[in-house]
């Protein structure tokens, strides 16, 4: 179990030592926002075991929905 | 209906003025001393000018005006001058990013943004002031002071083309360039109640463009109507063989369509997400606009939302964040103090994002792509949202590093942009009135990858019926000149 000071110590020990930045904690802005913690939120959004897929399959995609006419063949 | 040519150049929309200066109606010269002039009062009382460049300005309009004189072939904007985001690399002018970080700095590119625009002849007076490294919603600065609204110095502008959509709406400038990561075209669109497109992403090259997020970053115009967007696109759009990420995709005629109206089209209403949490007055503009596209004839259809919309805001920020930790983890280590409060505490936080939960925010795109589609685009055309859910809030009830308790109101501003990103589709930010603090309300059209012309189409057709671009902010408010 953990409580808040050990949340921040392992914060700051992740930020100097695997960062190697000196910044105050109280500054920094959770970027996952809100209460949430990276891993909940992206565990509730789907994150899952893709083994099959190739990286740039978004921008496959994102032609694949293009009008025809603009795309070329 | 033909436009009457205004008696100050710098009133006349973007479409206007280039036919004017083609026909020789008006010189380039005159043009150009009326945008000088009006970035020098109105540009500087908003807090818009990063730099401004009146003597090149003065000589390329001089040029200009001897081709045209010389009957030679003229690009697409010959002539027109315009502003840009302070972003967008030119070599022999700094380039500062909104950041004391980048005082000086001297870019060594020219954009491509900016290289497709010197070949359809505009000519570039002016460099814009924003967000700290295209970084916030809101338009706060601590570097460079904040960009206000023209419509009441008091309230923001949005965030982060600032001064694109403030200069613009003060007619001080036609057009301008400016990035879309989270909602930055959009939202100053928005907030300063003009025409803003965030496009699909490789549409518009990147290159010689200040990097936030390389795969959420869009480049994209802001304007006072949708046909002047649509130009400004015709000159941007296209593969870039300097940007790799730029789509080798065919560009269609994005002015072809304007006059087709709406007639038939589908437009798809979201039943969630997009329409919770709005205000009252919000909502009621809201209602206004779907009743103008249900008299011009369109199709309106509800469209339940994928569940998975309501993570997009955040992965959004998420993805952002650790992106931008990666580009500025140097200056994070030795100069964390030369940063914007807001800048550094939202890069800060990308240091914790772990690689996995990246990587694995990144793989989602594809996957909440597929869905969206699945559920809006098998049965819509276009999708129509609030763009800004509340109304234009103040700089005062918007600063975080005064108020912890806005960074709730900043998550709320970026509601009904950050899904577009996440998903990659175009977005059409337009005008839709005004709420009762008098300052601009607005909706967004999103439709499918690259079909930009059809978001053009549909959003002409409904400036058509409500001509908000006609009405502009007196700023009455500025101090008489000495």
């Amino acid at each position: 179990m953990t409580n808040d000071n050990d949340d921040d110590r392992a914060l700051g020990q992740w930020l100097s030592s695997l960062q190697g930045s000196n910044i105050e904690l109280s500054g920094i802005i959770n970027p996952s926002r809100g209460s949430r913690n990276v891993g909940a939120l992206l565990d509730d959004a789907g994150a899952d075991l893709n083994f099959d897929r190739e990286p740039p399959e978004f921008y496959k995609l994102l032609l694949d929905l293009a009008p025809k006419d603009l795309t070329r063949g | 209906m033909a436009e009457t040519f205004p008696s100050n150049p710098a009133d006349a929309t973007l479409t206007a003025v280039r036919d004017a200066v083609r026909s020789r109606r008006v010189s380039s010269l005159e043009v150009t001393e009326a945008i000088m002039e009006r970035l020098e009062t109105r540009g500087r009382a908003v807090n818009a000018i990063a730099g401004l460049y009146p003597d090149a300005g003065r000589a390329d309009a001089k040029a200009a005006d001897k081709v045209i004189a010389a009957g030679k072939t003229a690009g697409v904007l010959h002539g027109v001058p315009l502003a840009h985001k302070d972003m967008f690399y030119r070599p022999g002018r700094p380039s500062e990013c909104g950041s004391k970080l980048r005082q000086g700095y001297q870019p060594k590119v020219l954009s491509g943004a900016l290289k497709r625009l010197d070949q359809a002849g505009a000519i570039d007076v002016a460099r814009l002031n924003m967000n700290e490294f295209a970084y916030g919603v809101t338009g706060h600065n601590d570097w460079t002071g904040n960009v206000t609204n023209p419509w009441n110095p008091a309230h923001i502008t949005g965030g982060s083309s600032s001064g694109s959509g403030a200069s613009v709406a003060a007619r001080a400038n036609f057009a301008a360039l400016g990035s879309d990561t989270g909602g930055s075209i959009r939202l100053p669109a928005a907030c300063c109640g003009v025409t803003g497109m965030k496009v699909t992403m490789g549409r518009v090259s990147r290159f010689g463009a200040m990097p936030l997020s390389h795969s959420l970053d869009t480049v994209g115009p802001l304007t006072r109507t949708v046909a002047d967007n649509a130009l400004m696109l015709s000159v941007l759009a296209g593969h870039d063989p300097d940007d790799a990420s730029s789509a080798r995709i065919a560009v269609p005629d994005y002015l072809a369509g304007l006059e087709m109206g709406v007639a038939g089209l589908r437009v798809g209403l979201p039943v969630s997400y997009f329409r919770d949490s709005l205000s009252p007055e919000v909502e009621q503009r809201f209602e206004d606009a779907i009743a103008v596209f249900k008299a011009a004839g369109a199709v309106i259809v509800d469209i339940p939302m994928p569940a998975s919309i309501r993570f997009t805001n955040s992965l959004t920020s998420l993805i952002i964040a650790t992106e931008g930790a990666a580009l500025h983890q140097k200056w994070l280590q030795t100069r964390a103090n030369d940063y914007c409060r807001q800048t550094i505490g939202r890069l800060a936080g990308g240091l914790l994002t772990p690689a996995t939960r990246y990587l694995q925010a990144l793989d989602l795109r594809r996957t909440l792509l597929a869905e969206f589609a699945e559920l809006v685009f098998r049965r819509v055309d276009i999708l129509l949202t609030p763009m800004l859910p509340m109304p234009v809030p103040t700089i005062v009830a918007t600063d975080v590093g005064a108020r912890p308790e806005a960074a709730e109101v900043l998550a709320g501003i970026g509601h009904c942009s950050r899904p577009v990103n996440f998903l990659g589709l175009p977005g059409l930010s337009l005008p839709a009135g005004f709420t009762q603090s008098g300052l601009p309300a607005s909706i967004q059209l999103v439709g499918r990858p690259y079909d930009e012309a059809l978001l053009y189409q549909a959003g002409c057709a409904y400036e058509r019926e409500t001509d908000w671009p006609s009405r502009a902010p007196d700023m009455a408010w500025m101090e008489p000149a000495a």
